[in-house]
């Protein structure tokens, strides 16, 4: 049988922190078959990157508290995109729509943008856009030189108008081509069997086949044997087990321009233990799968020869499981590293000893979910931490030197004003200790969610977030809880109070630029008293 | 516009972006991000340059100044940070 070409594609908007490990793992595993597959991340390419910042500082100029564009700018230039794509099903709405979104996003932040001035901030905003597709038009000639039979792009929340866009243009001039949307989900929580999924696949008449969760075996069989079912396929539709993550090839980058990178990206888990009631992680890989020790240090070390690159970053979920492990096995080999990994708050974490052997080990970075430092809070998300041991992780993480880049939320569910000034007091003791903040507004997707049911049962159910009228522009169906206390303006006022402190403070929060970064950076040096590198 | 750090500027681009000269010296005031000169990773690289070849150390306050975008606005602001250093 002969190798099928496929050309496999990271749309924008997604950090370019490592090169994406799910194109080039995907790409490793076909290669094997003797398919002969490409790889491009667009978000190395600058102009088209840059999209996102034009986007931004349009927000800019209508909305007045810029703080809180970065974080909710990229949810909102996400929906944006995905309705510019299909606004032709149904035009009269669009601007309604848009309207819809920019308020629902900045609440009371645009009660006074007239009618008029709507027009042009959403004219401004289209323009962004359109200049993004156009230069997505320019690019396609470069991305088909190699007549790819199957046409691959990563449909995340933030890549997937991209997405959408690219493959609508390439079915369009190159019917032939098979168009497959892929990746981890679309949206949190937005499985196989959902009523979004199925819309996603009936309004992308464009695209062949969706395959979304662990897709090498799926998409080897696709591509080999085709199939004329349904368009959803995933490895349950053909009762796949799970792979052995030992037995997966070496990452292969050879294709990425990989001097556009900070790190080196590894995947060495699937899935993730916990069970977070805001999250959906584990409903949505299935069974936690991790390669051995052995096997992530023969990855490292194969990478760093290949590419003479020392700076690595873990694309797990957390990497509690292997780190000490790791961290021993590669000071015994000699494999010198810095490394930057998600990480829960654990015993080890909290045991200077143990921090100070993964910093020697090269562990430089850390990306702690700290979402709250009120009991209750904790309590309710079932992350099973207090206060008192994430305080003493931080102090443990930073006197070892590792950079401890920790994620919040604003208005969780049940928050209330007492448990918000909990959490502000904590950053205010802690402040020392933390190299970043990074504030997200507590974000209900309500499909997928493990604290799904409960939620719904306290904050009188769940209903539709932006209309079903906009349900063709809109992709899926979104929701909201009925009556969610904290408000939603509570929520924002609490994100604004937030970042203000956290200025107040001189911690760097929710960084969007090189600008953010090199100042976080300068920061911890001084508190620190060395000279280290950047992200 | 200081000419000795514009030019030392000027030729750090000249040899890092694949730019002419002449095509920089027209865009001093323009956002080098925007013009996709250098990307996030280069940037890093390039303040460490600045920072060696001037014997400066750039605040972490300072790299809120908008001037860091443009060759005229860095020029200003490495002229500042070294008289007062």
């Amino acid at each position: 049988m002969a190798g099928k070409k496929v050309m496999l594609i990271m749309p924008t908007f997604w950090d370019v922190i490592a090169p994406s490990v799910g194109i080039v793992a995907l790409r490793s595993f076909l290669q094997q078959f003797g398919h002969k597959v490409r790889t491009v991340n667009l978000n190395t390419e600058r102009k088209l990157w840059h999209t996102q910042n034009k986007y931004f500082e349009t927000l800019g100029k209508y909305v007045s508290c810029t703080s809180l564009i970065p974080r909710l700018g990229t949810e909102l230039l996400g929906f944006h995109m995905n309705a510019r794509v299909f606004k032709d099903d149904l035009p009269g709405e669009y601007s309604k729509y848009i309207e819809t979104l920019l308020r629902e996003h900045f609440q009371h932040f645009l009660n006074n943008i007239a009618s008029g001035e709507m027009d042009a901030f959403i004219e401004d905003l289209d323009k962004v856009i359109d200049a993004h597709f156009e230069m997505l038009v320019e690019a396609i000639p470069a991305l088909m030189s190699d007549s790819p039979e199957y046409v691959g792009c990563t449909a995340l929340s933030s890549t997937l108008g991209t997405a959408m866009f690219l493959l609508k243009e390439i079915k369009e001039r190159f019917p032939e081509v098979k168009t497959v949307l892929g990746g981890p989900g679309p949206y949190a929580g937005i499985g196989e069997g959902s009523e979004n999924m199925t819309r996603l696949a009936e309004k992308c008449t464009f695209v062949d086949k969706i395959i979304f969760g662990e897709g090498e075996l799926v998409f080897k069989k696709y591509i080999e044997e085709g199939h004329e079912g349904k368009k959803i396929i995933s490895a349950k539709t053909f009762g796949m087990e799970p792979l052995v993550m030992d037995t997966l090839p070496h990452l292969d980058y050879s294709d990425l321009k990989m001097d556009g990178y900070f790190n080196i990206g590894i995947g060495a888990s699937r899935g993730c233990p916990y069970m977070c009631s805001f999250c959906s992680e584990a409903k949505m890989w299935g069974s936690f799968r991790k390669m051995s020790t052995e096997r992530i240090a023969e990855e490292i070390k194969a990478q760093k020869e290949k590419h003479g690159k020392d700076k690595f970053y873990f694309t797990d979920s957390l990497l509690n499981h292997s780190l000490t492990p790791l961290v021993r096995l590669m000071l015994e080999e000699d494999i010198r590293i810095k490394f930057d990994c998600y990480l829960r708050v654990d015993e080890h974490a909290q045991n200077s000893k143990m921090t100070d052997l993964w910093a020697e080990g090269g562990l430089s970075r850390v990306r702690l979910g700290m979402e709250s430092a009120a009991p209750n809070v904790l309590k309710i998300m079932n992350k099973k931490i207090t206060p008192e041991e994430q305080a003493k992780a931080l102090r443990c993480l930073a006197s070892s030197g590792i950079r401890t880049t920790t994620y919040w939320i604003a208005g969780h569910p049940h928050e209330t004003e007492s448990d918000f000034q909990e959490t502000l007091e904590f950053i205010r003791e802690n402040k020392d200790y933390l190299y970043e903040l990074d504030l997200a507004v507590f974000y209900f997707y309500g499909d997928g969610e493990i604290g799904l049911s409960g939620f719904a049962r306290d904050f009188g159910g769940v209903e539709e977030r932006f209309g079903s009228e906009f349900r063709d522009l809109s992709v899926f169906k979104y929701y909201r809880l009925s009556e969610l206390r904290p408000s939603r303006k509570e929520a924002f006022d609490r994100a604004i109070r937030f970042m203000e402190s956290a200025k107040e403070l001189g911690i760097p929060c929710n960084p969007s630029s090189v600008f953010d970064l090199m100042a976080a950076e300068r920061r911890w040096e001084d508190l620190r008293g060395v000279k280290g590198c950047a992200k | 516009m200081d000419s000795g750090i514009s030019t030392w500027l000027i030729r750090w681009f000249e040899n890092n972006a694949g730019m002419s000269g002449q095509d920089i010296e027209n865009n001093i005031d323009t956002n080098y991000f925007e013009k996709g000169w250098i990307d996030s990773f280069k940037f890093i690289a390039f303040i460490m340059d600045i920072e060696n070849n001037f014997g400066i150390r750039f605040s972490n306050d300072e790299f809120q100044d908008k001037g860091f975008s443009t060759i005229k606005g860095l020029a200003g602001i490495i002229r500042e940070r070294i008289d007062g250093r």
